[in-house]
C-alpha cells in the first residue's frame, strides 16, 4: 500500500517521497537494476497549480473555480515566452545524462537502459512487467511556483525490486511485501529550489525569469540537475537523514504544488544555498526569508 | 495546504478501489471539425514535419489523451488556410509540440511550431487555450485541440503576412 501510494504522491503530485529511508545495500552483480523507469508528465516546463480557497459550501466552490480558472488563463498565458526560450533546451535528456553518470555501482548495471513513459497508465505498465527484477524509477518535474517565485527541479528515486501485479482485468495492483522483502528497495525525493531574488507580482516574476534568452531560468536548471546528480552519488554512498537533534530552520519549498515554509535539518551551507532533509526528501534550497 | 494532502490522498484511494481510471481518453476523428477559417488567396506552401520530441499529447489528470495522427490534422488545416502554388519555394514547418496539462479547474492546450525559411532566421508560432473543462466528453476534449489549431494557424497567417487576403 504504501509502494503504490508513494508513486502517485511522488509521481503524480509531483510532492513527496516514501515514509521512511531505507539502507543503501551492496547487490550483487546479477541483481543490479539493468532498466530505470523514467517517468516524466510534461513536455514543457510547468507554472504549479494556484489554489484558492474559498471556504466551504457550495458557493464556495464555485468561487474557488471561478477565480482559479482565471489564474490559472493568466499563469497559462504568462509562461509563453519562458516555454519559447527554453523550447529546444532538452531538459530531460541533459538530466538524465547526468543522473546516469551519478548512479551507484553498487545497485545498477553499468549498461543501464531507460524506459520512458509519459502518463501514469504505460507508467504502471512497466512497473507490472518488471514484477520481480531489480529495477529503478526516476520521475522528474521541473516547473515554476504558483507566482513564478522559485523555479525548482524534484526527482524521486527508487531502485529495488518494484514490481506491481495485475488483476484479472490487466489492472495494476500493490503486491504484499513482508518486512524482510521491504529493506530492498531504495526511495527519497531529491529537490533543488531556487527562489527568485526581489521577486513581485508573477507576471513581472516571470519576466525576470525570461529575461536575456532566460539566462536566470536556464542557470537555475543547469545547477539543479548537477545538485541532483550530487545529491544522488551521496546518498547511495551515506544516506543523507533527518537528523532529530539538529536545530530546526524554515527553507523555502514547493509543496505538493503550492509554496510553504518547512522546518527541517540542516544539513550543510554552500554559497547561500542549503541542503536540508525533511524525512526521506533532500533538497537543495534557500533559508525563508 | 491541509485541503491538498485530504485531496492527493482521497485521490489515491479512489485509485485503489478502481474508482478513478488510467484508461487513454480516445479522442476518435469525427469528434473534432476541421477549423472554419477563409480561404487565403496568399500563396503560402508549408510542409508539415513531426519533429515532437514525444509523439503522445498529453493526459487528463490521470488519463492519456490521445489522438489518432494530429500532424496529418494540422497539415490539413494549413493547407485549407493557405494557398498552394506550383513553382514556389515549400517552406518548412517543424511540429515541435502539441500537448494538453491539466490544471486545478482548467484545461490547456498547446501546439508549437518552428517555420524554415532559408535564408531567414527561424519564427516560432504557438497556438495556446486554457478553459473550464465542463462534462469531458469527446467534443468538449477535442474542442481545446481545435481552438489551439485556429489560434496556431492565424498566428501563422499573421505572422506570414498573410491574414487579411482571404479568397473563397
Amino acid at each position: 500500500m504504501n509502494r503504490l501510494l508513494l508513486l502517485f504522491l511522488c509521481a503524480m503530485l509531483g510532492a513527496c517521497s516514501a515514509p521512511k529511508r531505507m539502507p543503501n545495500i551492496n547487490l550483487a552483480e546479477n541483481a543490479r537494476a539493468k532498466e530505470t523507469v523514467f517517468f516524466v508528465n510534461q513536455q514543457e516546463i510547468q507554472v504549479d497549480k494556484p489554489d484558492v480557497n474559498a471556504g466551504g459550501g457550495l458557493l464556495g466552490v464555485i468561487v474557488e473555480a471561478v477565480v482559479e480558472s482565471t489564474m490559472d488563463k493568466n499563469r497559462q498565458a504568462a509562461i509563453v515566452p519562458m516555454r519559447d526560450t527554453l523550447l529546444e533546451l532538452d531538459f530531460e535528456n541533459q538530466f538524465r545524462t547526468a543522473l546516469m553518470a551519478a548512479f551507484p555501482e553498487s545497485q545498477f548495471a553499468p549498461d543501464q537502459k531507460w524506459v520512458i513513459t509519459r502518463n501514469p497508465d504505460d507508467m504502471l505498465k512497466a512497473h507490472v512487467e518488471r514484477n520481480g527484477q531489480s529495477f529503478g524509477f526516476v520521475s522528474l518535474r521541473y516547473a515554476f511556483s504558483s507566482n513564478f517565485d522559485m523555479l525548482y527541479v524534484a526527482a524521486t528515486m527508487q531502485v529495488g525490486d518494484l514490481g506491481l501485479l495485475a488483476d484479472k482485468n490487466g489492472k495494476a495492483k500493490v503486491k504484499y511485501m513482508g518486512k524482510s522483502a521491504e529493506g530492498k528497495y531504495q526511495s527519497v525525493a531529491y529537490y533543488s529550489v531556487h527562489p527568485l531574488k526581489n521577486h513581485g507580482k508573477f507576471d513581472a516574476n516571470v519576466k525576470l525569469w525570461a529575461a536575456d534568452d532566460g539566462k536566470l531560468a536556464r542557470a537555475a536548471l543547469v545547477l539543479a540537475t548537477e545538485e541532483i546528480a550530487d545529491l544522488l552519488k551521496r546518498d547511495f554512498a551515506t544516506p543523507l537523514a533527518y537528523d532529530a537533534k539538529v536545530k530546526k530552520q524554515k527553507f523555502w519549498m514547493p509543496w505538493i504544488q503550492n509554496t510553504i515554509m518547512l522546518k527541517a535539518s540542516l544539513i550543510e551551507t554552500k554559497q547561500q544555498r542549503v541542503l536540508m532533509a525533511y524525512g526521506p526528501v533532500i533538497a537543495w534550497t534557500q533559508l525563508y526569508d | 495546504m491541509i485541503s491538498n494532502k485530504i485531496v492527493g490522498l482521497l485521490l489515491i484511494a479512489l485509485l485503489l478501489t478502481g474508482c478513478i481510471s488510467t484508461k487513454p481518453i480516445q479522442i476518435d476523428q469525427l469528434a473534432i471539425d476541421d477549423v472554419k477559417l477563409p480561404k487565403s488567396n496568399c500563396a503560402l506552401n508549408l510542409k508539415l514535419f513531426d519533429n515532437r520530441p514525444s509523439a503522445e499529447l498529453g493526459t487528463i489528470g490521470f488519463r492519456e489523451f490521445q489522438f489518432e495522427n494530429y500532424p496529418d490534422y494540422l497539415q490539413r488545416q494549413l493547407d485549407r488556410r493557405f494557398l498552394q502554388v506550383e513553382n514556389k519555394a515549400v517552406f518548412e514547418a517543424r511540429l515541435l509540440r502539441a500537448y494538453i496539462e491539466t490544471n486545478r479547474t482548467t484545461l490547456s492546450f498547446n501546439v508549437v511550431v518552428k517555420m524554415l525559411e532559408p535564408g531567414a532566421p527561424p519564427r516560432i508560432y504557438r497556438g495556446d487555450t486554457t478553459n473550464l473543462n465542463f462534462f469531458g466528453n469527446q467534443s468538449e476534449l477535442a474542442a481545446f485541440m481545435e481552438r489551439a489549431t485556429i489560434e496556431l494557424v492565424e498566428k501563422i497567417a499573421i505572422g506570414e503576412g498573410c491574414a487579411d487576403s482571404a479568397a473563397r
